[in-house]
């Protein structure tokens, strides 16, 4: 028996090998911009390895370094989510690094090279030498600051793959000093090997499983919880992170005889005020459309013919919807509507029940009434002012006439900008559009139509940021126009020449850009969701629609019940050849012995009601006479009732006998 | 109803806890709580990279978890205790692990557990714990830092666990362990575990045994002033072995360990340049005269529950302390019922009375009235009395009268957190010395400075 073995004292964390600090501030560093704070303090915080030089602290002067850190952490936090708002979170967690820094500095440059506990608990330290062993005992911070950088420079976005490799490398570096050693050293090289592979590939899968999450919840979220818009209030994507994602779900179908050369915009809601990411109007009242009397429609320029007409199939999620519509829209028609309103902002909204409805839109050729701009519509908050006064001078638009400046809009945000639907810089809340105008430079349809709105605005010229669908994807088996979540635009309606027109100066190819987050089951789905409309929604004005028939869908139902009753109907033919009810009233009327037994009632006796044909015949031919007859009824019975004899013998030995008994003279 | 909540969650947490410690090495924790903070902060793919972090975390810890399915090791393992243990001072036990493999294993870690025994809730509710007055307000209220001072003292003590660095194949080893018992009575030994670490050095593959076990943990002790007690012998009843004449006879028993509170000159300094561990010689006592120590049992909610182990704790160090004199000692308390037992010549040997005393429990409902009927009985066999109270309010002062009427010497030791007040009554026969439950040794000492100067 031996006693090889050594104590184990507490185990603890192991300090963090050489340079891997300093690697892993450069990472943070190089993800969020802090490059030249990362190198200072790293090389601070490597120094004490080559030098010898220290400073003796207390254990009461590093509580107060915690402390201190503590309280200047606490003030980052008010401020950072006083600029940032909620995004905030992703900008503290890039100044961690900066919270510990001060800790870690005391630690590396303390004799011991650690800290107690008790510097880092406020109750472990409040309970001084009784808190006991196993919660307060030196500790070294340096492995988990590492763990904290790399965190913390998660949240940058300059690198991708790499960022995965560097981790990988720094983790490595760390658990290199901490490997067990009586393992050989392929036996630690190789499960690292394979984790390196494995979880390449699992990060992958995580963000595509977060895309696939994100998608069907949206979808669920559109499902059940699409709403109407509210023409009091949107808010924009501008400033948020990551990559903007629209649903793929078909919200609208529309029906035109003629094929749309442009696409089509379909406007919802104008606005008025910006500030925050957040478009306002003022309170809106909407004014009610008198219906033509005897019919379904309503007529929104009275007096004015349709020139065009188009067939609108449109979810309801309540009963009271904006509907999107082209912006000369003249007259609704349809059986579900129950009433029609529009505001001076242009917008139009329908009562009708909940679900599919189907309606048809006639359009003119020029645009609905707007009201007249007003001093909102060449409103801007102070703080966008200087953005759009530098850039409006920059373009020249004070010195030029409306139509130059539209023009020079279209044509500055043509030439140096390009459409993304992703935002990976954090700034403050209100510089996004500032960034956006003068550094980016790029950025989806609510950055461009803020900006332009804003824009000419600051030059003179009234506009509104208006939001909607443009519908340009045709679905040939289906026969209609699809808009779908994704589509959802918004752009700019400015007043010249006593008319409100489009401007829209997101770069063109944005959706086909949208489009290519679209699932591979897209065309899986839409059959669904068509099928769905076909079975909720109601014809427009309850007639037969001519290319496609619920029948028809009702076709394999009715074959299959024709079928199943044809089936039911041979059963009941074969039924007789085995059951003993049936045809008991029918089978064997034909027996010869009837007409013995008409004779026997007319010369003698008539049966009495329930009496046998042997009681009877016992009756009424009393002695050896009944036996004569009775081996007739015998058979007689047998032919009559049982299903399964030989009728046709039965019959012909009753035939014989009854010839007997006729030529038999009577007694 | 929260608290239950509180107290039904630090449950679970306790119970998780416990079982991630075990399966985790300190690394390991640190990247499980490195993958959970990269799942919180990564959990929006698009605002941070950091579900990459918590991918590779994830695939790290899953490898090293992996590494448990693959451990193959067959062991044997006896644990061998000593016979009692003290509050305070380390004791040494054995465990032997057998490799039954033919193959050695490495860097094996033992570790040996006592049973957690976590207490119910309306335990949980009115413990009391003495470092509250240092918690803040938040803590107390939730009371999961005095849970798990609670709990450790439930669990009576520490052991470090210890590193196998090898074991041969088809071989024995004898594993010695370290025990810090940190209560008195009876310890639970649970479960034993052998773990090994995975390559990377994250987790640990475990093999756990089943060997329940107890050991029995004397009160701690003090040294304590001689019983000068100004009385004189009585008849014992029983016999001419009780005869009341004084002196020792320094007639040798045996030699047995060492205890504190034993004097040195009954070192057999020999026995421990042997053995490297202090032993004593043990002697025959031939006369002695008779004492009674009363220790009160009763604990009110106003009591803190140190005080009554540190008066158990300075019963048992009387006890022992005189039992090398020519004295008989008689126990006399209440547990549940009236107890008397006879410490010296003839009648139960210290250990025993020390078994007693290390699983006496306290009574929250006044037993003072039964305490007095038992001292009635016997109070004139003794020709001294120490009285150990544990607070001095109106019915110990009702006690102290009750013995004063007899005309026996009492020396009373009243316990107390801080200090209590002197009474100002006067007793004829009484002595009374307040020690403070923090530095009962020092106010031991100054009895016998007092005893001295007088």
């Amino acid at each position: 028996m031996n006693t090889f073995t050594m104590e184990q004292d507490s185990p603890r964390l192991q300090p963090a090998p050489p340079l891997t600090i300093m690697a892993s501030l450069l990472v943070w560093g190089w993800q969020n911009d802090f490059v030249l704070f990362a190198i200072a303090m790293g090389i601070l915080l490597e120094l004490p390895h080559v030098i010898s030089w220290r400073i003796n602290l207390s254990d009461k002067d590093i509580n107060q370094v915690v402390d201190l850190s503590g309280l200047l952490f606490f003030l980052a936090i008010i401020y950072v989510f006083t600029t940032y708002g909620a995004q905030g979170i992703y900008v503290i967690l890039s100044l961690f690094p900066f919270s510990l820094f001060l800790v870690m500095l005391a630690q590396r440059y303390n004799p011991e090279n650690t800290i107690k506990t008790a510097a880092l608990f406020l109750s472990i330290r409040r309970l001084g030498n009784d808190a006991g062993e196993d919660v307060l005992y030196d500790v070294d911070i340096s492995m988990p600051y590492v763990f904290v950088c790399l965190i913390a420079a998660s949240a940058g976005h300059k690198m991708n793959e790499l960022f995965f490799v560097l981790f990988g490398l720094i983790i490595v570096a760390l658990m290199w000093r901490v490997r067990p050693r009586h393992f050989a050293l392929y036996q630690w090289l190789l499960p690292f090997f394979a984790i390196f592979l494995i979880a390449f590939v699992t990060q992958i899968g995580v963000r595509n499983l977060h895309y696939s999450a994100e998608m069907f919840m949206m979808n669920i979220f559109d499902h059940y919880g699409w709403h109407s818009r509210d023409p009091a209030r949107t808010m924009t994507a501008i400033g948020s992170l990551g990559r903007l994602k629209l649903s793929d779900r078909t919200l609208i179908r529309i029906k035109s005889d003629t094929k749309l050369q442009t696409p089509l915009y379909l406007k919802e809601v104008s606005y008025t005020s910006y500030e925050y990411s957040i478009w306002t109007n003022p309170p809106i009242e909407f004014d009610i459309i008198n219906k033509t009397s005897g019919r379904k429609e309503w007529k929104l320029s009275p007096g004015t013919a349709d020139t065009d007409k188009l067939e609108f199939g449109l979810y309801m999620q309540d009963q009271s919807t904006i509907i999107p519509a082209p912006v000369n829209i003249n007259s609704l028609f349809g059986q579900d509507l129950v009433q029609v309103e529009t505001n001076y902002l242009g917008s139009v909204r329908i009562d009708a029940r909940p679900g599919w409805v189907n309606y048809r839109l006639g359009v003119k050729d020029s645009a609905l009434q707007q009201s007249q701009p007003d001093s909102d519509d060449l409103f801007i908050y102070e703080k966008y002012r200087p953005t759009f006064q530098r850039l409006a001078h920059e373009l020249d638009l004070y010195n030029k006439n409306p139509q130059e400046v539209i023009r020079t809009v279209k044509k500055f945000f043509a030439d140096n900008f390009y459409y993304s639907l992703s935002q990976n810089q954090r700034y403050p809340k209100n510089a996004y559009l500032d960034k956006f105008l003068f550094e980016d430079r790029k950025g989806h349809c609510e950055y461009y139509a803020t900006a332009t709105t804003l824009l000419l605005r600051e030059a003179g010229i009234p506009a509104r940021y208006t939001i909607g669908y443009v519908v340009s994807e045709y679905n040939p088996w289906q026969n209609r126009y699809l808009v779908r979540g994704r589509d959802a635009h918004s752009w700019v309606q400015y007043y010249l020449d006593g008319e409100w027109q489009r401007l829209d100066t997101t770069p063109a190819n944005w959706a086909p850009l949208e489009a290519e987050d679209s699932t591979f089951l897209e065309p899986l789905i839409d059959v669904f969701s068509w099928l769905r409309y076909i079975i909720s929604s109601e014809e427009i004005d309850g007639d037969i629609e001519d290319d496609f028939n619920v029948a028809w869908f009702l076709l394999p139902l009715m074959a299959y019940l024709a079928w199943s009753v044809s089936r039911k109907q041979k059963v009941k033919q074969q039924r007789p050849i085995h059951s003993d009810l049936v045809g008991t009233e029918s089978e064997g009327m034909d027996s010869p012995l009837y007409s013995v037994i008409v004779k026997l009632e007319k010369e003698k006796d008539r049966r009495h009601a329930g009496e046998t044909l042997q009681n009877w015949i016992r009756r009424i031919c009393p002695g050896n006479d009944a036996k004569k007859y009775l081996q007739l009824v015998l058979i007689h019975n047998r032919y009559r009732f049982n299903p399964t004899g030989n009728k046709q013998e039965d019959k012909r030995i009753l035939a014989e006998g009854v010839m007997k008994l006729r030529n038999q003279p009577s007694t | 109803m929260f608290r239950r909540l509180l107290y039904q969650n630090y449950k679970l947490f306790f119970l998780v806890n416990q079982k991630v410690k075990k399966r985790f090495s300190p690394h390991g924790l640190m990247i499980f709580a490195v993958m959970c903070a990269a799942g919180i902060f990564g959990i929006d793919t698009r605002a941070t990279l950091s579900f990459q972090i918590f991918s590779f975390t994830l695939i790290m810890l899953l490898m090293a978890l992996l590494y448990m399915l693959f451990f193959r090791g067959r062991f044997n393992v006896t644990r061998k205790l000593p016979e009692y243990g003290t509050v305070g001072q380390t004791l040494k036990y054995s465990i032997i692990v057998s490799n039954r493999d033919a193959r050695p294993h490495k860097n094996l870690l033992l570790t040996d557990d006592l049973k957690n025994e976590f207490p119910d809730f309306n335990y949980f509710i009115k413990t009391r714990d003495p470092l509250d007055k240092k918690r803040n307000r938040i803590d107390r209220y939730l009371g999961y830092p005095r849970l798990v001072n609670t709990l450790r003292k439930l669990r009576g003590g520490n052991i470090k666990s210890k590193v196998i660095r090898h074991i041969a194949e088809k071989s024995d080893i004898d594993v010695k362990l370290e025990l810090l018992p940190l209560r008195r009575g009876y310890l639970h030994f649970d479960k034993c575990t052998l773990a090994s670490t995975d390559p990377l050095g994250l987790c640990h593959a475990l093999r756990t045994f089943n060997l329940k076990d107890k050991l029995l943990v004397l009160p701690k002790l003090y040294q304590t002033p001689r019983l000068d007690l100004p009385g004189h012998r009585v008849y014992q009843p029983g016999g001419t072995n009780k005869a009341s004449l004084s002196g020792d006879s320094q007639e040798f028993i045996s030699l047995r360990e060492y205890r504190p509170g034993d004097p040195l000159r009954s070192i057999h300094w020999r026995s421990y340049a042997r053995h490297g561990v202090p032993v004593v010689k043990e002697y025959q006592d031939e006369y002695f005269v008779r004492y009674g120590l009363i220790l009160d049992t009763y604990l009110d909610s106003t009591v803190d529950r140190d005080i009554f182990e540190e008066a158990v704790s300075i019963a048992a160090s009387f006890m022992v302390g005189h039992r090398d004199q020519d004295t008989l000692m008689d126990l006399m308390f209440i547990d549940n019922r009236a107890y008397r037992y006879t410490s010296g010549k003839g009648h139960h040997h210290i250990n025993a009375i020390l078994e007693v005393l290390a699983c006496i429990e306290p009574e929250p409902d006044s037993n003072l009235a039964r305490l007095q009927e038992l001292l009635r009985k016997h109070i004139r066999e003794c020709c001294g009395l120490v009285c150990v109270l544990l607070a001095l309010d109106e019915e110990r002062l009702s006690l102290l009268r009750f013995l004063d009427d007899y005309s026996i010497p009492v020396k009373a030791l009243v316990l107390s957190n801080d200090g209590a007040d002197p009474v100002t009554i006067q007793f004829r026969n009484i002595d009374i010395h307040y020690i403070n439950s923090s530095r009962v040794q020092q106010d031991l000492d100054k009895m016998v400075a007092r005893a001295v100067a007088a």
